[in-house]
């Protein structure tokens, strides 16, 4: 029989109590509360159609096509030596915070700097009834309405909890390995992770999306919530390359301070479906947010980035560079939104999204959305797609290089804009050989 | 055999004719120069000997060292030793030309069945090189062309030239652009590379050039053909009297060769 999303919403909150039942959690802590406020929300939104504006081009329940159940809290999984070799970046040394089905795996981790951050994973905060953990979840902006962060918040289990104090720079990035691994059955695991970065801080941060399975029957969905005080800076880098054909739902909340920098970095290249969310709110003066990313994708990968930059407030800047390079039957999504609040006067904001297609099965829907209800702006947006530059292709032949090689230098050209953005340099370097793996560039 | 063979070579491009006819012959160890007015069509042969791919070629042959070179893919006629210096070379960004010119080099090494340079060799051979056009060796850390000045981008044809040692070199205008010092830069560059075992096609618009760079054989190309070749005395009588008199020759009926 065929499964749709609406039987997979059914079942869901159907077997919400006997998923409660093997959490064992205490019938007094507020969370039981919070839990079935969420999955009343997704159960009167439940999941997403066409005809959502912001699901136009992602007719997520064609995806929906087996009956996800939320993992078992027995189902911890060990990673083997392969698994492991996935979550390796050459050279990078960083706080590790390892992650396997959506459980947090102490042995796997290793924090380098103890004494910077405090650290907790969100099983045992939840336990502890952590007054910061349950003020987080009752403080979910949403502002998207989106069924998937209530989806999360009603059946997170785990996930990591950092808290930076002010004053302190990290030396090291916080990797945070997200490995999913194959098991029985069609599962669903919702991983939240919850960051707080005080005044004057610098700090990195690397989320790593490892599906092992690689196939569709498996969905991750991540809700990310990463809150910034004032005189910061905050570095956020997304790698979705080991997702195989697995599906992939990660909402981004950011809210940024005064004088606070934030950037993320998305870099997607994986996945039957990959939806990223991107929800920034500027809401310090003289804030920034930099929002670079880069799609390259090919087969039957569907990645969908939506972007969201609220400018909360006047002199706040913001920038967006993405890319796409979509091959064979691919389909790539951009929506990115611009929003200027009333009185945020002298906002700056700039967007820009270039494209590749490489092959005439490959489709690209881009969607710029500019909502500015203040006069005194900034704001220049443009999105393009075309091919290869021929002029460009025939220079490079006539210097003897064949045209595949000639189109991967190139495409390589194209899609380094954004790798030269990493400032970590062992990730930079990954990176490249990545891109280079994939568009078979030899040294 | 000739280097180069054309034989009545016309080709158009989207419907129109711009070559009607052409002949030429480049012999092993010979310079020839092409002169003709703007839109005659010099260009337009420079690109098809290249390889490239918009122009119809509808009648007539290319030759090189007797194989049919028109059959061959641009990259081919590279690999093959047929260089092209571009009038208007591209800026490509985010392409290194170092990263470039060892892909180059690399891939006509292993046409010849050489083994490809390791990576202290490949910077000597390009030291050596940026030396004759006095280019500084930072260019190699660049985006290839991207940013050049008009005069960086014809010397960096030269330089490219110069690595790829081809057996024949179609040179577009390379002059055009150039102040006299790097005019002479360039013309010591070929200088330095020419030898018995190859040729040079210099398209030019000044007689300048040929004070440096000594053709064997001036022509002229009109409208899509070669309608008068001579000495290099010919680029003198050009330099001094334009084309009106070789039109009007021509439609007196004169002789096409002196
Ligand atoms: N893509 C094209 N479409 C139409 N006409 C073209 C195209 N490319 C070239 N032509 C025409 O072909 C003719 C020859 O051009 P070509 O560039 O070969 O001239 P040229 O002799 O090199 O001129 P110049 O001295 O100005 O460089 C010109 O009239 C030009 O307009
Ligand atoms: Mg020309």
């Amino acid at each position: 029989m065929m499964i749709t999303a609406n039987d997979v919403k059914s079942k869901l909150i159907e077997n919400f109590n006997v998923f409660e039942l093997n959490l064992q959690e205490d019938e007094s802590n507020p969370i039981a509360e919070i839990r079935k406020e969420a999955l009343k929300k997704f159960a009167a939104m439940g999941f997403p159609t066409r005809r959502h504006e912001e699901w136009k081009y992602t007719p997520v329940s064609k995806f929906l096509k087996y009956d996800f159940e939320p993992r078992t809290f027995t189902d911890h999984g060990a990673p083997d030596e392969e698994d492991l070799a996935d979550a390796g970046i050459p050279g990078l040394r960083a706080n590790v915070l390892f992650f396997v089905n959506g459980h947090y795996q102490a042995a796997r981790s290793k924090i380098l700097e103890e004494d910077k951050f405090e650290f907790r994973d969100i099983a045992s905060a939840i336990n502890d009834e952590d007054p910061y953990l349950l003020s987080r979840l009752n403080s979910v902006i949403d502002r998207e309405k989106d069924p998937f962060i209530w989806l999360n918040q009603a059946y997170m289990r785990d996930g990591a909890m950092i808290r930076i104090k002010d004053h302190v720079k990290l030396q090291y990035p916080i990797y945070l390995v997200n490995m999913e691994l194959p098991s029985k059955g069609n599962y669903l695991d919702n991983v939240r992770h919850l960051i707080r970065v005080g005044d004057h801080c610098e700090a990195s941060i690397i989320s790593n999306y490892i599906n092992r399975s690689g196939e569709d029957r498996n969905l991750g969905n991540y809700f990310i919530q990463l809150e910034i005080g004032d005189h910061s800076h905050v570095d956020f880098y997304t790698l979705q390359y080991e997702l195989g054909k697995g599906l992939h739902i990660g909402n981004h909340e950011v809210q940024v301070g005064t004088k606070s920098t934030f950037s993320t970095f998305f870099f997607s290249s994986d996945g039957r479906l990959v939806r990223n969310v991107s929800n920034i709110i500027l809401r310090g003066e003289h804030s920034e947010g930099h929002m670079y990313g880069l799609y390259s994708l090919d087969g039957n990968d569907h990645c969908d980035n939506r972007t969201v930059i609220d400018h909360a407030v006047p002199n706040s800047f913001s920038n967006e560079l993405y890319k796409g390079i979509l091959d064979e039957n691919s389909v790539g999504v951009f929506n990115g939104k611009i929003m200027v609040r009333p009185g945020a006067q002298k906002t700056n904001a700039y967007q820009h999204n270039p494209n590749i297609i490489l092959s005439r099965g490959a489709t690209l829907h881009a969607k710029p959305q500019l909502e500015i209800f203040a006069d005194d702006v900034k704001c220049t947006h443009g999105a393009t797609s075309g091919q290869l530059d021929e002029e460009h292709l025939f220079y490079l032949r006539s210097r003897g290089l064949d045209a595949a090689n000639a189109k991967a230098l190139l495409t390589y050209a194209f899609a380094y804009e954004v790798v030269e953005k990493v400032k970590i340099p062992a990730l930079r370097e990954f990176l490249e050989k990545r891109i280079q793996g994939k568009l078979l560039i030899h040294d | 055999m000739a280097l180069l063979e054309i034989n009545n070579l016309h080709a158009s491009i989207d419907g129109n004719e711009i070559l009607k006819g052409i002949n030429l012959k480049v012999e092993k160890g010979e310079i020839h120069a092409i002169m003709g007015p703007n839109g005659s069509g010099k260009s337009t042969l420079a690109s098809i000997i290249a390889g490239r791919e918009e122009y119809e070629v509808t009648k007539g042959s290319v030759l090189f060292e007797g194989k049919d070179l028109l059959d061959l893919a641009p990259e081919e006629r590279a690999r093959e030793g047929v260089f092209l210096a571009f009038q208007y070379p591209v800026e490509i960004p985010g392409v290194s030309t170092a990263n470039f010119i060892k892909a180059s080099v690399n891939e006509i090494r292993k046409h010849r069945g050489e083994e490809p340079l390791d990576a202290a060799s490949m910077m000597r051979l390009m030291k050596e090189k940026l030396a004759l056009v006095e280019m500084d060796k930072s260019f190699l850390s660049r985006s290839v062309n991207e940013g050049f000045s008009g005069g960086e981008k014809k010397r960096n044809e030269i330089f490219q030239m110069a690595v790829m040692q081809p057996k024949l070199a179609v040179l577009d205008e390379t002059d055009s652009g150039l102040d006299i010092d790097a005019l002479k830069i360039v013309a010591n560059g070929v200088n330095k590379l020419h030898n018995e075992e190859n040729a040079f096609l210099v398209i030019t618009h000044y007689q300048r050039l040929l004070d440096y760079i000594v053709p064997d054989k001036v022509h002229v190309l009109l409208n899509g053909r070669i309608v008068k070749s001579g000495g290099k005395e010919l680029a003198l009588d050009l330099e001094a009297r334009g084309y009106d008199w070789i039109k009007e020759e021509l439609e007196a009926g004169a002789p096409q060769n002196s």
